[in-house]
């Protein structure tokens, strides 16, 4: 293992490491643009220069190895021999870094006023650290007009400072290559090699977190309000059931922005446009359920939660309980789940539940690297599986077609929510429906009792992704006024009917839930942590 | 040797004068369109040095390129037998040989004259490196603009597969090598040696950092060795002569024959072969026949290509190899020598050389993206008297900040005529200043 010094620390590393790798994990900052963990490093930025004792010229940390250096080749500091000793903070580095900065500076528009950028931008925060101050470029600046890449990705042109982060994604992340280099030396900008080939890959919006200024501008966040202004808040996504990390802005209750998080067992540094953009959707076309309601006289009419718990209450009281039966929601939350379980065993006295599998369509596969948007739209299909038992709800459609079973309990959460002939037909037969849904929707049409139920960005508990790995989900917006959580409302629900389920809060639920799920036993909520846990050893 | 014979080939539009005497080594079967054959240079020993290197280990062929302190004639003087013994021994992937015939350095048309008129030479040159190196696959990169030259080469290589000297088991000698002529699209970068690996697999031409090496990781992440023509078209007299003659031509430490490329204000310009070393004064006055007009002074000499550092008519006795023209603080680099007469606007000069830079370099790192159209906007208000004594030294600062810390050498090229000129006529840059004009170009 070579043994190596930067600034003032000793370190012995692996044999080919990067010293810019190296120097962050000992907490040193080496500023850097070009350079990102997930992607090749052509060196090109030389923000990250660094001085290498013996070597003839300032290295690009970032593409800078370290290797063991045969005997006659070591470096000697104060009668200590290293395999390489390196300074990130000399003055020929500091001199270095500021001309770069002055060079990147010189046909940068500064336009930070209405920059999208600004606040997040790098060269707005190296400037700071690392640059003069003032320019000495009297010459006009270039200018480029701007472009539209593709749906999603808006190219400002002038200020980008041709990191080739962006084109290194489409190359080595998804493998769709829209992105190039027209012209060349300080006309090289960057472009999509065809009209007829936009940048719109599912992943196409990830360019705009790793453009490290505010060339790259997603068209959705667009002019909205200046970054500090947001407060923060970190959940997974649920549009599908890879769960992606993800960090949410929101301001007043509603939400401007989602970007991934990294996390590199589920998402490494991505995530898709679709789950990214998806809080259109819940904010602006969908009109969410927000009160109970019950049906009266053919119509469903808002009720009070006492109201709607009674009418549940009363109108399951003449079934036999082997007449009744549940399915739960791969759009739950794993808690949610247990606790509608829970309910129905408690409460109904009845076994019988089982899980719909939510919304289904074609997979996608990044090709150079594992990303996968999941096929299974909803975002806990595979922790129902693990929580509810391996059953599905088509064998409790059959026995409502058969009149085995009277009456239902479904709980939605599926925007997109299709009913089969077959599921109509034994929808109707029913005799008693209740239907816990965020919109109305194809079931509600024949339900007795509504009560309007959570998304994603609303809930707290767990999900299980498609790698089975199992993930806290924050709420990140706060539930309209006469909106219960879920699990409360399965608590209350347990409770009006006599089946009390001993919980208070969400706290233990989750403790619980592990406990007597078998896929998850020897996991303890500790465990799960930010970056969640692999529930299959 | 006397002025050279002035052979002026009529098939080829560019090449206006070749001089070589006879004791000319590369140059002196040159007689195109004749001296293009198998035949014709068969006829002058041609292929002999490759039945002899097959008759040798592969080592003792690199040791003898070694011994013979063979230095690259693309730019930089590297040793090539050193070069060639970097190739790993075995190797799971085929190891290649590129030829780098690009050559578009200002100033520069001598690797042309080899192809245009003796290809035979430099192929024979590949065969004997390909198989020193276990090369299996070789290519010709040549600039996109000579069609020409690429079109001998397509003839020589035809030939070349016809006899035998290449293709499977070469001359019963069980060694296979295929050889392509690959022609870039007129970009200077793509001489640069990576950006040439680049253009070769199809992209775009844009350097590679090293390491790796592109004896590590070449052509295709095969383990790839770039020479020159010129330096490739020295083997096969190598192996037919031995080290020891080859060392016996010019100065020790940079030995061998060598190209002359001069252009700019002599009377005779063209390209000239001498044995390394030849004393500029004595090319330019004795050879090339003195300025082209008797009434004006010699100024100035860029030696090696526009990037080099400019000398002045006061340092012109330096003898033209590698460690002399260092020691006078200029490069011996391409040897495309341009002659200037006191008529000259040195600034004018330079910036016609920024232009050159700005506009080829590739853009892909910031010090000479940025760097180069800045010093080419700088140096077009200091000709046209538009400047302050602080822009001459802005104009040095921003040179010295894209020396060294660029991807290529291609930004070094940039700043080393900027900082050369402005250290041997300074004067000139603070007269544009305070006349507010230049004081030579009467166009301004
Ligand atoms: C910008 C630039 C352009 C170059 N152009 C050429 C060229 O046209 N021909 C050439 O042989 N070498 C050129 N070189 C040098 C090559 O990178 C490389 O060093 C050379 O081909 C090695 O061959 P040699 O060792 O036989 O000299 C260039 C270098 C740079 C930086
Ligand atoms: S658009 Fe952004 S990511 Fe792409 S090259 Fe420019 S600065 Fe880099
Ligand atoms: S892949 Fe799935 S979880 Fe990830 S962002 Fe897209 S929809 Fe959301
Ligand atoms: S130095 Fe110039 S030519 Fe070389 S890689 Fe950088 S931008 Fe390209
Ligand atoms: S981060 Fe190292 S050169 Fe760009």
């Amino acid at each position: 293992m070579p043994f190596i010094k930067i600034d003032d620390h000793e370190i012995e590393v692996d044999a080919g490491r990067r010293v810019l790798d190296i120097a962050t994990e000992l907490g040193i900052k080496i500023p850097h643009y070009c350079y990102h963990q997930a992607l090749s490093s052509p060196a090109n930025c030389r923000m990250c220069l660094v001085e290498q004792v013996g070597a003839p010229k300032l290295m690009p940390s970032c593409a800078t190895r370290v290797f063991p250096a045969p005997p006659n080749r070591k470096t000697t500091i104060d009668g200590k021999e290293y395999d390489a000793v390196f300074y990130t903070a000399s003055p020929v580095v500091k001199e270095a870094q500021e001309s770069i900065m002055e060079f990147l500076l010189i046909n940068h528009p500064l336009d930070c006023p209405w920059c999208d950028q600004a606040g997040e931008c790098r060269l707005q925060d190296y400037s700071y650290e690392y640059g003069k101050g003032h320019s000495r470029y009297k010459e006009e600046k270039r200018t480029f007009p701007k472009k539209k890449l593709g749906p999603n990705v808006l190219l400002y042109t002038n200020r980008c400072i041709m990191c080739t982060r962006c084109i290194r994604f489409c190359e080595e992340i998804t493998g769709t290559d829209e992105l190039m280099v027209s012209e060349r030396g300080g006309k090289a900008q960057i472009d999509i090699y065809s009209e007829d080939k936009p940048l719109d890959n599912p992943l196409a919006t990830c360019v705009t977190d790793i453009c490290p200024v505010g060339a790259l501008v997603s068209q959705d966040f667009l002019y909205k309000p200046r970054v500090w202004n947001y407060t923060r808040k970190e959940s997974v996504c649920g549009m599908c059931a890879s769960n992606c990390n993800i960090s949410v802005d929101t301001k007043q209750n509603l939400i401007y922005r989602i970007k991934p998080r990294e996390n590199q067992q589920v998402n490494s540094f991505w995530m898709c446009d679709n789950g990214r953009l998806g809080y259109n959707r819940w904010q602006n076309d969908v009109d969410r359920l927000e009160t109970p309601m019950v049906r009266r006289n053919g119509h469903l009419e808002p009720v009070s939660w006492e109201e709607a718990y009674d009418a549940i209450k009363n109108g399951l009281k003449s079934f036999r309980n082997t007449e009744i039966a549940g399915i739960a929601s791969p759009y739950s939350t794993n808690e949610e789940n247990y606790l509608f379980q829970k309910l129905m065993a408690n409460a109904f006295k009845s076994d019988q539940i089982s899980y719909a599998t939510g919304a289904t369509w074609e997979a996608w596969e990044a090709k150079k690297s594992p990303f996968k948007i999941s096929e299974f739209k909803s975002p806990n299909y595979f922790g129902a599986k693990d929580v509810i038992g391996n059953r599905h709800k088509g064998e409790i459609i059959e026995k409502i077609s058969k009149i085995q079973v009277k009456a239902l309990y479904w709980v939605g959460g599926n925007l997109d929510q299709r009913l089969t002939d077959g599921e109509r037909d034994a929808l109707q037969k029913l005799q008693f429906l209740v239907v816990q849904d965020v919109w109305l929707s194809p079931i509600t049409e024949y339900a007795n009792v509504v009560l309007p139920a959570t998304n994603y960005y609303e809930k707290e508990g767990t999900f299980t992704n498609a790698s089975h790995i199992l993930q806290w989900v924050h709420p990140v917006v706060n539930l309209m006024d006469d909106m219960k959580p879920e699990w409360l409302i399965f608590i209350e629900l347990a409770k009006r009917l006599g089946g009390s389920l001993g919980y208070t809060d969400i706290k233990n639920v989750t403790r619980d839930m592990l406990a007597n799920t078998p896929a998850y036993k020897h996991i303890k909520p500790a465990d799960i942590g930010s970056q969640g846990i692999q529930t299959r050893r | 040797m006397q002025n050279g014979n002035g052979k002026v080939p009529a098939s080829i539009p560019y090449m206006r004068s070749v001089y070589a005497g006879d004791e000319a080594v590369l140059l002196k079967h040159y007689n195109p369109p004749e001296s293009l054959t198998l035949k014709h240079y068969q006829q002058h020993g041609g292929y002999r040095a490759l039945k002899k290197a097959f008759s040798m280990e592969q080592d003792a062929v690199i040791e003898e390129v070694k011994a013979a302190n063979l230095r690259g004639r693309g730019g930089a003087g590297f040793p090539a037998g050193l070069k060639w013994s970097f190739m790993p021994k075995e190797s799971d992937k085929p190891s290649v040989l590129v030829c780098n015939a690009d050559e578009s350095e200002p100033g520069t048309f001598k690797d042309r004259a080899l192809m245009n008129g003796v290809p035979h030479m430099l192929l024979e040159g590949m065969i004997i490196a390909a198989y020193a190196m276990r090369a299996s696959l070789s290519y010709i990169y040549i600039r996109g603009e000579m069609v020409h030259e690429a079109q001998c080469l397509e003839n020589a290589i035809a030939e070349a597969y016809a006899a035998n000297l290449l293709g499977k088991n070469i001359l019963g000698s069980g060694y296979d090598l295929e050889m392509a002529v690959h022609r870039g699209a007129g970009a200077y970068i793509c001489g640069e040696e990576t950006g040439l690996l680049e253009s070769l697999e199809g992209k775009r031409g844009w350097p590679r950092t090293k390491p790796p090496f592109p004896a590590q990781y070449g052509a295709f992440g095969y383990p790839t060795t770039v020479n020159n023509v010129e330096t490739l078209a020295c083997v096969p007299h190598i192996i037919n002569n031995g080290a020891a003659w080859f060392k016996s031509l010019g100065p020790e430490q940079s030995p061998g024959p060598k190209l002359y490329c001069v252009s700019g204000h002599v009377k005779k310009p063209g390209l000239y072969e001498f044995p390394m070393g030849i004393n500029m004064k004595t090319l330019i006055y004795d050879h090339c026949g003195g300025m082209l007009h008797d009434d004006r002074k010699l100024k100035a000499v860029i030696p090696g290509g526009s990037s080099v550092p400019v000398i002045t008519a006061d340092e012109v006795d330096v003898a033209m190899d590698f460690n002399s023209l260092s020691a006078v603080g200029s490069m011996l680099g391409s040897a495309g020598m341009i002659v200037m007469d006191e008529s000259v606007c040195m600034v004018d000069a330079l910036l016609n050389l920024e232009k050159f830079y700005a506009h080829e370099s590739c853009g892909q790192c910031t010090p000479c993206r940025e760097g180069t159209p800045w010093l080419r906007k700088i140096l077009t208000r200091i000709e046209h008297g538009q400047a302050t004594m602080d822009d001459i030294d802005l104009l040095q600062d921003v040179a010295d900040k894209i020396e060294k810390r660029t991807i290529c050498p291609l930004g070094d090229a940039a700043a080393w005529p900027v900082q050369g000129m402005l250290k041997k006529f300074r004067h000139e840059f603070e007269e544009h200043v305070k006349l507010g004009r230049c004081p030579i170009n009467s166009r301004l």
